[in-house]
């Protein structure tokens, strides 16, 4: 009897069901999870509220802020109006009510704060920390993007060095999957530094009272500059208020009037005020005023007129067809990211396979003879991708094959290395960089001519990614194979290698 | 059982459970740099089996100890549990003070006291500015030399280090301005209501003049915006100017500059105006519906605007090419 009378008074608010609703919402590609691929179709357009990062295998939809900062970090290729109207569109209708009430990563916070221990109050010292999170959205989504910007390395500052979501929701997603073991090897200072930070966040928050969004959180920055005029919110009506202030003292956050720009719009200074002077902005169409729950059957009985009882009636058709639609969203969401959508997979190329029984049969792991790969290459004359690379012209050379981009700062900060590689061992080792089907052809050879046009290296682009899918790419960027004399695959490495790994590869090859 | 042994019952299993907890997350942090010291490849699916051996069952008893907490709850529930609670803003009461005080009555020594906090509070605040701009000026000026960008990760992060310092500094700065803000208000509401028991009050509340009112309604919101402004065009000219210095040329990322600049200062403009300025003062069944409509019709227009531009110009289509691919910074690859 007490676990149930516990149940029926911790019974989940609907807050809480809309924040479970959205999170399943925003990470309806359930199948990623069991399969280690992250979706890839075209819904990824769109951009999910809250902080949601789409390296997440669930993740249905791009994250605002890391789309933000990639925008930032290339403002001088393509000017950044999509994200920005996006931003000023959700911002505008909700400000900081999705913190409270769409943000997977707030769930977690709040859901962690419900262990039962010990909590540290807000007081002068929080209300000043909170302010910092204005100095993160300035210097890790704004200056450092740009600074990067000027020297042609597009690095989104915040997802790099802070985010913990994307440690939380990508990192630990993708890599517990078996079918992205070989990641883990390009893992280093950056995972354990983000690693770190990330637990640091979760034991926080269960002592702190959403301790990420209080005082870090960018997006959260961003979506307060519209919190008094956005559609959804809190609103007060002043003529009811008696300032007893408390609103104030029983909202967990660092408010200084309820609706200002810390204000995420839970709802629980509603219940708490006396003389029910606040209530949520756009709630005429569901609530009666102040209405949070139901009204019980006894409060049902007092409302005697007619017009009231018209209302209450009108308000609960409005909210079981607004039940009904916002299920039948999240069902068609699970079916079609589950089911029906096939993202786009790039067509299987034409490849020459060798029958030499000497060498071992074709694939792409360890030990396998490389598939043949024939790809339009860059000619430095003509400065166009005119030329066609075949693999099997390399045999006889060791071959670095290195598949990258040109918004890929992992990629481009490795290239130096390739470059020395290249020259060091000039007789042995011809390199050929495989790009992305990132960015046009014209757009890889300003890059190149502009940044590398002294490397000794074969550029050549691979368009859908088809030959990196071919390879056993896992959409992750830069991968490099290395391959022997009679293109066997010796050494495969996801993620950014050092001129040390590659020069251990070739020296035993060379070796051999 | 009384309710006071069942709260310090909860107490101390909180104390338990919270210290479990913090040991529980050192000694992650900890597993994950000794694999990491591991030297090339750190990580590898044994040697993270191998460190999990260790950790496992602090993990294990954490979990254990966590839903025994809850048990706990169940079994021994606390009658009235408070909220956790906070202090309300020291200046909305001094407000409320100065609205009955009548300073011809008050005795000279007190009118004092409470001029001086004022003069200090002021003071306190033109210090703290300077020390922050000063330590923004450093950062970005930080940040701009060329010596500093490297090209490979420590270089990087310790430029990132000496820029959150940098930043820290200005927090410490302000905390400690607030704290010396806090003492002072404190200070000048006592001198307020030893003034007024004293007979140094009006006897009704006073009334705004029509000049206060004017200056609430538009003074205020009007000179903020126009001091956001100018402080954002100076932050980007202080921004253009470093760099002039330290060699980089504008020209060839003149469109991205000139976007940037334009987005900071609608920002600003926008912080300021939303925040500070016309809005944030005026409760909001004063606004002129209007007005709130006009605001709100302006910034959907010009969302749509942008998205529809976006569409044309490319940029979802970027949004869409970096989202469907794994960012292999953002899981610390890289």
């Amino acid at each position: 009897m007490k676990v149930i009378q516990w149940f029926k008074s911790h019974k989940p608010t609907k807050r809480r069901l809309v924040q479970l609703y959205a999170a399943l919402l925003f990470n309806a590609n359930l199948k990623g999870f069991g399969n280690g691929r992250i979706y890839r179709g075209n819904v990824k357009n769109l951009c999910t509220p809250g902080l949601n990062c789409y390296s997440c295998p669930g993740a249905s939809g791009a994250c605002p802020l890391g789309a933000l900062q990639n925008a930032v970090s290339s403002g001088d290729k393509t000017i950044p109006y999509y994200i920005f109207g996006i931003i000023l569109l959700y911002g505008f209708l909700f400000g900081r009510w999705i913190c409270g009430f769409l943000c997977p990563f707030g769930l977690i916070q709040d859901l962690l704060h419900k262990i039962p221990t010990p909590k540290i109050k807000k007081g002068r010292m929080t209300r000043v920390l909170s302010y910092f999170k204005y100095v993160v959205l300035a210097v890790f989504c704004f200056i450092i993007p740009m600074l990067y910007l000027f020297r042609n390395l597009p690095l989104p500052g915040f997802c790099k060095y802070i985010c913990p979501a994307g440690t939380f929701e990508g990192a630990l997603g993708l890599l517990s999957n078996k079918v992205n073991e070989s990641s883990l090897a390009s893992l280093g200072f950056l995972f354990t530094w983000k690693f770190m930070l990330m637990v640091s966040f979760l034991v926080g928050a269960i002592f702190i009272y959403r301790i990420f969004c209080r005082f870090l959180c960018p997006l959260g920055a961003l979506y307060s500059l519209f919190n008094k005029i956005s559609m959804f919110g809190i609103k007060l009506e002043r003529s009811k208020c008696i300032d007893c202030g408390e609103c104030i003292t029983t909202c967990k956050m660092d408010i200084k009037h309820v609706g200002d720009h810390e204000c995420i719009g839970c709802g629980e200074c509603i219940s708490v005020c006396p003389t029910k002077a606040i209530t949520f902005k756009g709630s005429k169409p569901m609530l009666a005023p102040n209405e949070i729950d139901a009204p019980t059957p006894e409060e049902a009985e007092r409302i005697a007129d007619e017009h009231n009882a018209r209302i209450l009636k009108r308000n609960k058709i409005v909210k079981i067809c607004a039940s009904v639609v916002m299920i039948a969203v999240l069902a068609t969401a699970l079916i079609y990211y589950n089911f029906i959508d096939k993202a786009p997979e790039p067509q299987k190329p034409n490849v020459t396979v060798s029958d030499d029984p000497d060498l071992p049969p074709a694939g792409n792991e360890v030990g396998t003879l490389c598939y043949g790969l024939e790809l339009p290459k860059l000619n430095r004359e003509s400065d166009t991708f005119s030329d066609t690379f075949r693999l099997e012209d390399t045999k006889g050379k060791i071959t670095v094959l290195n598949f990258w981009y040109t918004s890929c700062t992992p990629c481009v900060n490795e290239m130096p290395h390739f470059a020395e590689i290249a020259e060091h061992y000039a007789d042995d080792v011809v390199v050929i960089a495989c790009h992305a089907d990132m960015a046009s052809k014209s757009q890889v050879v300003d890059y190149v001519e502009e940044n590398w046009s002294s490397y000794q290296i074969t550029y050549t682009y691979d368009s859908e990614d088809a030959y990196y899918t071919l390879l056993g790419g896992n959409y992750s960027w830069p991968m490099t194979l290395i391959l022997d004399e009679n293109n066997v695959i010796v050494a495969k490495y996801m993620g950014s290698v050092t001129y040390a790994d590659l020069q251990k590869d070739v020296e035993s090859i060379l070796h051999k | 059982m009384t309710q006071e042994k069942i709260k310090r019952i909860h107490l101390i299993y909180g104390i338990v459970l919270s210290v479990l907890l913090v040991a529980v997350a050192i000694s992650l942090i900890v597993a994950c740099f000794l694999i990491y010291n591991h030297g090339d490849s750190p990580f590898t699916r044994e040697r993270i089996a191998e460190y999990w051996q260790y950790v496992c069952i602090p993990v294990y008893v954490c979990i254990a100890a966590i839903i025994g907490a809850f048990v706990l709850r169940i079994a021994l529930p606390i009658k009235e549990e408070k909220t956790v609670k906070g202090e309300i803003d020291p200046k909305l009461t001094l407000a409320r003070l100065y609205r009955r005080f009548d300073a011809s009555a008050c005795r000279p020594a007190l009118l004092e006291t409470i001029r001086k906090q004022r003069l200090f509070r002021t003071v306190v605040k033109a210090v703290s500015a300077v020390l922050c701009v000063a330590c923004f000026a450093v950062s970005t000026v930080f940040l701009f030399l060329p010596n500093h960008i490297g090209t490979d990760m420590t270089t990087d992060l310790l430029t990132l280090l000496f820029v959150v310092c940098s930043v820290m500094d200005a927090m410490l700065v302000c905390f400690a301005a607030s704290m010396l803000e806090k003492m002072s208000l404190r200070a000048e509401t006592q001198a307020l209501k030893l003034a007024l028991s004293q007979g140094a009050s009006l006897p009704t509340p006073r009334e705004e003049s029509e000049q206060e009112r004017a200056w609430a309604k538009w003074g205020k919101g009007v000179a903020k915006v126009f001091a956001a402004t100018a402080s954002a065009l100076g932050a980007i000219l202080f921004i253009m100017i470093v760099m002039f210095a330290c060699g980089y040329t504008v020209s060839d990322h003149l469109v991205g500059v000139i976007f940037l600049s334009a987005y900071a200062v609608v920002l600003m403009a926008l912080v300021y105006a939303l925040y500070f300025g016309i809005f944030a003062d005026r409760p909001e069944n004063q606004w002129k519906p209007r007005v709130l409509l006009l605001v709100r019709i302006l910034i959907l227009a010009l969302a749509l605007t942008f998205i529809l531009l976006g569409v044309f110009n490319g940029g979802m289509r970027d949004v869409l090419q970096k989202a469907i691919r794994i960012c292999s910074e953002c899981i610390g690859i890289g």
